[in-house]
């Protein structure tokens, strides 16, 4: 496969070719060009543009000053709530931005200042988002925006090199957290909001970048592994410090919504009662397979025309396989929402129980990783220590970020989430579909029957 | 000297201009667009050699200069519909044989599937597979670390023969 793949990429260039005429008219315009132009004042960049639509940077800079002389400090600091697609804007992200950014000196702190920078962006994604406001043009701008920072992030990030690799792979691990607990606040305002692809394709670039990340990141932990000194101790047990600290601020944050939580335990309860009735159509539904399975069983006996009987056995072994799968998916479902329900009840919920359920997993996972390196630093591995404290950093790191944002973004999404849930209620009803399916099933088999009398005796 | 150096630029065009018209039609579709872009893009060349610069590798420089152009172009097109333009498909010219047809629509294939990569590997793997440059041009062309683009490239392949995979196993 390899091999034919590449030749048919091959092909695209023997494919494409100027026809004799088009190369000869544009050789003698080139070579007319050529003889008589003269070269004359500063050497024109062959990279400028010829005709300007957008304003560059550097005009947006120049034109602004002269803005801002007429008209005061005013404008930049009206600019600061500008969003993508508003005619501010530019000055927002050129200006305000970028003037900080210059004064910016050392790669760790330009890098942070650029993962804010990035982290800002899909803010203004879910602002937008939430709004309405999302169009194809501010995505746009926001994607070119987001790139450049994450770029410019990982750049500053892979001056850190050697001793300071830690440095390093603590930028991007920022980086990555700060992108991955966005995105997953975004993927939520995408179900509630239902938007177009503006949304995905702005996930999309952050997963590209997550991607990128996770493959850096790897040759940075073999160099920090390696890197097994004196210095790296000193480190390792700081960062243990600052993981306990996190882990603690994670307990403080559930704690803190056992507040509300008789409002949520009532909503709960309302939760359980929805998966018992649920329960109750799933036992209906297995006596639906069993009557499928009974249909089957009637018609498999028939052994004279094999084929018409095999054909039949098949259609309904794939239906019956199906209902089988619908009502496993649906018991899964209802088992892991009862799990998370009964779990969200005994560990006081914070208001989104998928939440709940997530700080507490991550809760643990972080636990583990801090006996892990606590394991590698009495061994005396600090390097390897370092590297797993790292990875429990960014998970705290990205539950704490999720938590925060779910909070600013929760009474915005209650609404849009309910008025969902209303609309979608008769299509989750499995039951409907599993006794559509078994319909369906009789009526074929019914066609069929007639064509094996012989057979059905 | 001036003589020497018109020369060389003229051999240059002989020896790349299909390469540079190749890389603005797949990327704009249209064929005189592609022309326009393509002999503007000598021509801003011979404009910065004839002040005096020195241009090491004259290939990946028209490449270089060429990506900017269409970079501009598809920012003034972004007014009109990019897409509607996009489906209309590639203009492969009017010369053809059946057996040439049966190329052009498998290139076409690939191409499109070349369109369903974001740009930054849709560019690194157009330019490394299909006009046969070096990942140090490449880097030179596109202005990332080698580095970068060597991941790009791979990561792009494992996407693109996802792709190829999934329409060829149906």
């Amino acid at each position: 496969m390899n091999n034919n793949f590449f030749e048919q990429l091959k092909k695209i260039r023997e494919t494409i070719a100027l026809s004799a005429q088009e190369k000869d008219a544009a050789r003698d315009s080139i070579k007319r060009f050529v003889e008589t132009y003269v070269p004359t004042g500063s050497v024109p960049s062959p990279f400028m543009q010829t005709t300007r639509y957008f304003l560059q940077p550097l005009q947006v800079a120049a034109l602004s000053f002269v803005i801002l002389l007429m008209s005061g400090a005013g404008l930049t600091y009206a600019a600061q709530d500008a969003l993508p697609g508003e005619a501010l804007y530019g000055i927002k992200v050129n200006i305000n931005e970028g003037v900080r950014a210059w004064s910016i000196n050392d790669p760790r702190s330009r890098a942070e200042y650029e993962i804010g920078r990035a982290a800002k962006r899909l803010e203004e994604t879910a602002q937008l988002a939430l709004m309405g406001r999302l169009d194809a043009r501010a995505e746009v701008e926001i994607r070119e925006q987001l790139e450049k920072h994450t770029d410019r992030a990982q750049r500053e990030a892979a001056k850190m090199t050697g001793a300071d690799a830690v440095e390093n792979l603590e930028v991007t691990t920022k980086l990555a957290s700060e992108l991955s607990a966005r995105s997953s606040i975004l993927e939520d305002i995408k179900t509630a909001k239902n938007t177009n692809g503006e949304l995905t394709a702005i996930l999309a670039a952050a997963q590209e970048t997550l991607d990128e990340l996770a493959e850096t990141q790897l040759a940075t932990s073999t160099e920090i592994r390696a890197n097994n000194t004196e210095a790296a101790e000193i480190r390792a047990h700081t960062k243990f410090e600052e993981v306990t600290g996190q882990l603690a601020l994670l307990d403080e944050k559930l704690a803190t919504a056992s507040a509300t939580i008789a409002n949520d335990l009532d909503s709960m309860g309302q939760e359980l009662e929805r998966f018992n009735t649920e329960l109750e159509t799933e036992s209906k539904s297995d006596t639906e397979t069993s009557a499928i399975l009974a249909v089957r069983s009637a018609v498999e006996p028939s052994e004279e025309e094999p084929e018409v009987v095999e054909a039949l056995s098949e259609e309904t072994s794939t239906s019956v396989v199906v209902t089988e799968a619908k009502i496993d998916s649906r018991r899964a479902r209802i088992s892991s929402t009862k799990e998370l329900g009964t779990v969200a009840l005994v560990a006081a919920p914070v208001t989104e129980p998928t939440l709940t359920k997530k700080i507490i997993d991550q809760k643990a996972i972080i636990e583990n990783l801090l006996s892990e390196a606590q394991k590698s630093i009495d061994n005396g591995n600090f390097g390897d220590a370092l590297v797993t404290l790292q990875e429990a950093d960014k998970k705290a790191k990205e539950i704490l970020t999720e938590i925060d944002l779910q909070a600013s973004y929760q009474k915005n999404l209650d609404p849009i989430l309910q008025e969902k849930e209303s609309e979608e209620a008769p299509t989750e009803r499995g039951t409907d579909d599993v006794v559509a399916d078994t319909n369906e099933l009789s009526e074929t088999v019914k066609e069929i029957l007639p064509t094996l009398p012989e057979a059905a005796d | 000297m001036e003589e020497s150096r018109q020369q060389q630029f003229l051999t240059a065009y002989e020896d790349y201009a299909d390469d540079i018209f190749r890389f603005c039609l797949v990327k704009m579709r249209n064929r005189d667009e592609a022309l326009d872009v393509m002999q503007e893009t000598f021509t801003k060349t011979w404009q910065y050699l004839a002040h005096g610069k020195d241009i090491d590798n004259i290939r990946a420089f028209l490449y270089q200069v060429a990506r900017h152009k269409i970079i501009d172009w598809s920012r003034r097109k972004k007014a009109d519909s990019l897409d509607t333009m996009m489906d209309a498909g590639i203009d492969f010219g009017s010369m053809q044989s059946v057996e040439e047809t049966n190329r052009r629509i498998d290139a076409r294939r690939l191409i499109d599937m070349l369109d369903l990569l974001p740009e930054k590997y849709r560019d690194v793997l157009q330019l490394r597979y299909v006009d046969d440059l070096s990942v140090q041009e490449i880097a030179e062309i596109v202005g990332d670390k080698e580095n970068t683009v060597s991941v790009r490239i791979h990561r792009g392949i494992e996407k693109l023969q996802a792709l190829y995979l999934e329409t060829h196993e149906q």
